[in-house]
This record gives C-alpha cells, sequence and structure tokens, in this order.
C-alpha cells in the first residue's frame, strides 16, 4: 500500500512522472495531433476524461473482480475491454447530448482507445498499489500532465513552423521527436522534486 | 493499394487527416499514390524547403494571376508585363476536399512567363489546397503541380 | 490443466460479454431516436425516422432540398428556416449565414439533426423538385466542345418547370471515378414540352461530369437527375429586356425567349447579346436569325471577341460587355438576364449599373 497523499500524487503525476514525457507512453496521438493548439486541447481534455474514468473503473474491475479469482494476470486483456467499452459509451453519449461537441471531438475518440498511455495508467495504478482515491488522483494527474506535454508541443510546432528553419531530411516527426525529448529533459530538471516511484 | 474504405493513416495519424485522406480518394485527387496523405504532405514540405520557396510569396503570386488574368474573360491578357494570362471559367463551384468549407469557382489559370518561357497551369481549388494545406495533390492527379515546378516558374 | 485455460477464458469472455450487453443497452436508448414528427410549413407532417439531418431526411422523403456540396457546409444552398426543436448553431453553419439570417432562424440543412419533434419552413418550390429517371433520346454537337442533350422522362413522366432553371445532373461512379457526383445544368428547352429536358453542356478538360456526358453516354442510356431548381427565370413585367451569355450559358436565355409569346416580345423587345471568341464557338445561329425574323421586337447580337482572319466576320467584334453599351444607353427601365462565368457576369453587372440599371433588376443564376 502507498503511503503518499492523493494530492501529492495527483501533482506529481503531471510533473515529475509525466506519463507521456517520463514514461513515453501516448506518443502517437502526441505526435500526430499536435499539430494545432486548439484541436490539441480537445484532444488532452478527451484523454483526461477518459483516463480518470477508466482508472477509476478499471480498480473496480481489478480488486473486486480480477483478484477474488486470481486473474490478476488478465489484467492487460481485462483492463482494454474496459477501456474500449468505456470510450464507445463517452462516444454515445457525446453524440446524443451535444452535436457540436460531437462534431468537434467524435472523430478522436476511436483514437483515444488505442492510446497505450491510458492502458499504462491503469497498468502504474496496480504496480503502486494505489488505493481508490489514489487510482483516481494518479488517472486525473496523468491525464491533465499528458494534456500538458501535447499542448506545450502543439504551441512550440506553431512558433517553429513561423520562424524555424529545419532541415528538410528532418522535417515532419524527425523534428518533433528530438523537441520532445528535448521538453522530456526540461521535465526531468522537476525529478527530487516529489517522488512517486 | 490501401481499400477504398481504409487509408493508410487510419489507425495511428490524425483521423481527421485519415477522413480527408478518403475525401481525396473519392475526388481523384490522390489517383495511382499509394501513399499516406501525411507522408505525400511530409516529402512536398520536404521539397517546398530544399527549394527554399515561401509558399505564401509564391501563392500570392499565382492569386493575382488568376485576379488579373479574369479580366480578359477567357482571353490572354498580359500581367505585369511578363506573364501572359488566360482564365478559363466555368458556371457553378467545387466544394472543396479538405472539409474547411471551401468553395472555389471552377477556374483554370494558364500562364506563360515569357522571359524565361516555363508554362504554369493551375485550378482555383488547386491553388487553394497549396496555400492553406501544403498540398500539391497526389501523383496520379492531373492538376498536381511538382513544388519544383512551380518554384521555377516564378524563378 | 483444463481449469488453468478454460475457466479465465470463460471469466475474461463473461467480462467481455457483459460490456456488449452495456453497449447495445447503450446504443438502444441513446442511439435510437425513434420516430418523431417533422412538421413542414405549419401544414405537412411527416412521421421521419430521427437521427439524420434535415436534408438527408428530407430526401429519404422524396423531398429534394438543393443542394451542391453533398452536406458539407460548402455550398450554403441547403438553407432552411428552423423554427421549432434545434439545437443551437454549430460552428460550420456561422460562416454560410448572414446576421440576418441567423437572427430568423434559417440554418443548414445538411448540418441540423432531427433527435425530436421539430419544424421547419421551406419555400413552396422546393417541394416541386423530384428524381427523374429518364433516357438519353438524342445528342447532337452544337460546337466542337459543346453537345445538346435531350432526355425522355420514364419517371415520373413529366416535368413542371419555369423557363431559365436548371437541373443537378448525376454522373455515376465510372472509369477511375469512384465516386457519383451532381453538377448544375440550365435547361434550354421550353417548359410545355413536358416530357423531356434538353441541355447544352460544354466539356471542361479533366472534367468529371462533362467527361462522363461527352464520352460515356449514347442514345438509350439511362440518365438520373433532380430539380427543376433555381430563380432565374423571366419576370412578368413590360420592362426592357436585356440579355447576355457566353457558352453554354445560352441554354436558359434560349429556354427563356422561346417560351415568351410574341406579344411579350413585342412588348419587351429582348435584345440577346452572345458573346464568342470565334466563328467556331457560335452555334444555333441559323435559329437565332430565324427567330429575329419571326418575332419582331427580337434582336440577336452575336460578338466575337478574337474572330479569326478566316472567319470573314463583319460582325460586331470586341468584348460582349462593351458591345451592350454601343446598341443601348439607357436602362433605368430595363432588366437585364445574365448567364455565363463569374467573369462575365461580374463584368456585365458593372457595366449596366454604370448605365443606371438597378441592381434588383439584374437576374441572373447563381449556380
Amino acid at each position: 500500500m502507498d503511503s503518499t497523499g492523493p494530492f501529492v500524487i495527483f501533482f506529481a503525476s503531471i510533473f515529475t512522472g509525466n506519463i507521456l514525457l517520463s514514461n513515453f507512453l501516448g506518443m502517437c496521438s502526441y505526435l500526430s495531433v499536435s499539430r494545432e493548439l486548439k484541436t490539441a486541447w480537445g484532444l488532452g481534455l478527451a484523454v483526461a476524461f477518459v483516463m480518470t474514468c477508466t482508472c477509476a473503473v478499471n480498480y473496480f474491475v481489478y480488486h473486486n473482480f480480477l483478484v477474488p479469482l486470481n486473474l490478476e494476470y488478465l489484467q492487460f486483456i481485462a483492463f482494454i475491454i474496459v477501456i474500449a467499452a468505456f470510450v464507445q459509451l463517452v462516444e454515445m453519449v457525446v453524440d446524443r447530448v451535444s452535436d457540436r461537441l460531437y462534431a468537434a471531438l467524435g472523430i478522436f475518440l476511436p483514437l483515444i482507445t488505442v492510446n497505450c498511455a491510458i492502458l499504462g495508467a491503469c497498468l502504474f495504478m496496480v504496480i503502486r498499489k494505489y488505493d481508490f482515491l489514489q487510482s483516481v488522483a494518479f488517472g486525473m494527474g496523468s491525464g491533465i500532465g499528458w494534456t500538458l506535454a501535447i499542448m506545450a508541443l502543439a504551441g512550440l510546432r506553431r512558433k517553429m513552423s513561423k520562424r524555424s528553419r529545419v532541415i528538410p531530411a528532418l522535417e515532419g516527426p524527425g523534428i518533433v521527436l528530438i523537441v520532445t525529448g528535448i521538453i522530456a529533459l526540461g521535465f526531468l530538471g522537476f525529478s527530487g522534486m516529489v517522488g512517486i516511484n | 493499394m490501401t481499400s477504398s474504405d481504409e487509408s493508410a493513416s487510419t489507425h495511428t495519424g490524425d483521423p481527421r487527416l485519415a477522413e480527408i485522406e478518403k475525401r481525396l480518394h473519392r475526388g481523384n485527387y490522390l489517383r495511382g499514390d499509394d501513399r499516406p496523405l501525411a507522408r505525400i504532405l511530409e516529402e512536398d514540405a520536404a521539397e517546398v524547403t530544399r527549394l527554399e520557396m515561401d509558399l505564401e510569396d509564391v501563392t500570392s503570386k499565382m492569386k493575382r494571376l488568376y485576379d488579373l488574368g479574369r479580366k480578359g474573360l477567357g482571353d490572354t491578357v498580359i500581367v505585369d508585363v511578363i506573364f501572359e494570362v488566360s482564365v478559363r471559367e466555368e458556371r457553378g463551384i467545387l466544394a472543396g476536399p479538405w472539409g474547411d468549407q471551401f468553395a472555389a469557382p471552377k477556374a483554370t489559370v494558364t500562364a506563360v512567363n515569357l522571359r524565361n518561357g516555363k508554362t504554369l497551369t493551375f485550378s482555383v481549388l488547386g491553388w487553394h489546397l497549396i496555400r492553406s494545406h501544403g498540398f500539391f495533390q497526389g501523383m496520379g492527379s492531373p492538376f498536381r503541380i511538382e513544388p519544383k515546378e512551380l518554384h521555377d516558374f516564378f524563378h | 490443466m483444463i481449469t488453468a485455460f478454460v475457466m479465465p477464458a470463460l471469466y475474461i469472455g463473461g467480462l467481455a460479454t457483459l460490456l456488449a450487453v452495456i453497449i447495445l443497452v447503450a446504443e438502444r436508448y441513446l442511439m435510437d431516436y425513434g420516430e418523431v414528427e417533422l412538421t413542414i410549413n405549419d401544414e405537412k407532417k411527416l412521421k421521419v425516422k430521427g437521427g439524420n439531418t434535415v436534408l438527408g431526411t428530407l430526401k429519404e422523403h422524396r423531398i429534394f432540398i438543393p443542394s451542391a456540396c453533398g452536406g458539407r457546409a460548402t455550398c450554403g444552398y441547403c438553407k432552411v428556416k428552423a423554427v421549432s426543436g434545434f439545437a443551437e448553431l454549430l460552428p460550420t453553419e456561422a460562416p454560410l449565414l448572414t446576421e440576418e439570417e441567423i437572427a430568423d432562424s434559417v440554418r443548414l440543412s445538411c448540418q441540423i439533426k432531427i433527435k425530436n419533434d421539430v419544424a421547419i419552413e421551406i419555400p413552396e418550390e422546393f417541394f416541386r423538385i423530384k428524381e427523374f429517371h429518364a433516357v438519353v433520346d438524342s445528342i447532337a454537337d452544337l460546337t466542337y466542345d459543346i453537345k445538346q442533350f435531350c432526355f425522355r422522362l420514364v419517371e415520373p413522366e413529366s416535368i413542371a418547370y419555369k423557363a431559365g432553371q436548371y437541373i443537378q445532373f448525376q454522373a455515376p461512379e465510372y472509369g477511375e471515378n469512384t465516386a457519383s457526383v451532381y453538377r448544375a445544368y440550365s435547361m434550354c428547352g421550353i417548359p410545355k414540352r413536358n416530357d423531356c429536358v434538353d441541355l447544352m453542356v460544354r466539356l471542361v478538360p479533366e472534367g468529371i461530369a462533362t467527361t462522363y456526358l461527352h464520352k460515356h453516354l449514347s442514345a438509350g442510356d439511362e440518365v438520373t437527375f433532380t430539380g427543376p431548381y433555381g430563380d432565374f427565370y423571366l419576370r412578368d413585367t413590360d420592362r426592357r429586356m436585356i440579355c447576355v451569355a457566353g457558352g453554354s450559358g445560352m441554354a436558359p436565355i434560349r429556354s427563356i425567349l422561346l417560351s415568351m409569346s410574341k406579344e411579350q416580345i413585342a412588348i419587351k423587345e429582348p435584345i440577346f447579346f452572345f458573346g464568342a471568341r470565334s466563328k467556331r464557338d457560335l452555334f444555333l445561329v441559323d435559329e437565332w436569325w430565324q427567330f429575329e425574323k419571326d418575332n419582331p421586337g427580337f434582336k440577336f447580337v452575336p460578338v466575337l471577341s478574337q474572330p479569326d482572319p478566316d472567319d470573314n466576320w463583319d460582325g460586331d467584334t470586341g468584348s460582349v460587355v462593351e458591345i451592350v453599351g454601343k446598341y443601348v444607353q439607357e436602362l433605368s427601365e430595363a432588366e437585364a438576364y445574365l448567364c455565363g462565368g463569374p467573369g462575365l457576369l461580374n463584368a456585365c453587372i458593372g457595366a449596366l449599373t454604370k448605365m443606371k440599371m438597378p441592381e434588383e433588376r439584374i437576374y441572373y443564376d447563381k449556380f
């Protein structure tokens, strides 16, 4: 049982243990949807929302279904099924409730299902033996951390497209990965502030 | 060749690009080109950088050829002394395939640079795709303009 | 051994099944809007399946709203008045609506979805728009790049339209084109002959629909189109008529002029300026000279901008817009009917307003 308070976990998972910049999870949608700030923001919020909720739901699935049946080793399959189902439900609810939101975000929802950061967050919460409150705090923080990372990159890409002279060979994924590495190094500077590992 | 319903960008790329790619395939903008849309855009962007071409400047020049060439109502007009331009217009509009709500007039501009003898042909819709999205169209599209062709025309 | 594999598989299967059931139930509850009532113009009430756009739903009920962009919020032709029951304005609609229209509850029918009982208002003309299945009766060459097509209607057997209106022709998938497209063409025949539709189509290089019409159609082939559309038609007044057209723009002008009675022509004194580049771009010239003979008051003025020396052209030369000024001067009491590309239209409107013609009396097809 981890004894760190939920608030500490929340802040730590945004800065020192950023799921994207420290653990390098959720990279593909991060790379492909970081061209514009507005869509990065939308996707980030959607990821944060799904991450928080699925951490909560998967907490129950793990402790009340897998553990009693000694099926902990099936957590990968169980978690991913739950994540996929949850995203499907979210898509239906959004479509029903708000045409506006669905028009803006609907197309990204299937992308969230395959975002490994979401599965990653659920698996981390199991490895680190978080209780329910800690799990939710961790999910929310990781989601916000992921959003922060994608917003940072989107802002940088926008500035770069106007001012930077990138060598042709690195145009596209090349320079984006290098920039991400540099941001990650920057976030490394936060380590030691609060430890959650 | 990817099936008509799935595009190469579906599973890991920007899903909006996948939607756009589907529409481009249907509209024959990518005729015969197997590459995913993201790759086409990157390769052309790399070429533009390699040529040190200022796309905004070049597309503004193209627009000028169109605006002044239209006045000829189909006949050839001299623009800025060195360009011989004729613009062919049809009635109606073409809805742009990019989902950006752009409606292009049906017009094709044919220009000859009298100084270097080069010819450039482009449609207004093609111009918009280059200017707003860096999309020069797929290899097999009859309206594709190679970045080098565009660069050489104006120099 | 078996328990080690079968039991876990069953448990995971059970979890998956449970989730699938939850999704199916949610889908049934959330996505099935059931049957709702669509009221049109406060009188027509339709029972429709909810969940679709107004444009799509009406199409299923054989009511056609004009559209040129396939429902992608680009052309702005599909505007309807959303009286009640709709969600608030979508960001995709805003660029295509004026402030007045928004204040008046005008919406893009291709964007708004029917999720509950709703009411809309559409112009009466829309009820006359139908989908037609016809057969190619004849194809004639008018010039080296313009053909005239005659489609004989099969189902429905007749069409009711005003001279000057257009249809949306469906070019199906063919050759390398994997999707069908709709393109607008003006009808050039007379409405009285309501069992067939005539079009004048100019071949556009790489044009999807014109290539289909010119290269892939022959007599006896089946065609599909919707119509009639447009508010380009003869205004029933006594005013002098100025008509200007270029290329295939002759179509609606021909339709209008041929449908006028001799008396109307005598009163309105139409003068038809037709602009072309050289003699080979002219067509139906003899028909127009005959029409001039048969209808006193009517004048035909063909104008060539770049006649070939071999043409031996002794008619008017230059830009058709300039030549208008040669024949008529004061236009404050006249009306104009224009048909051609945007360049020609802009040039004409500019010239006509300079000659004191009020803009509201300059009519042109806005498609």
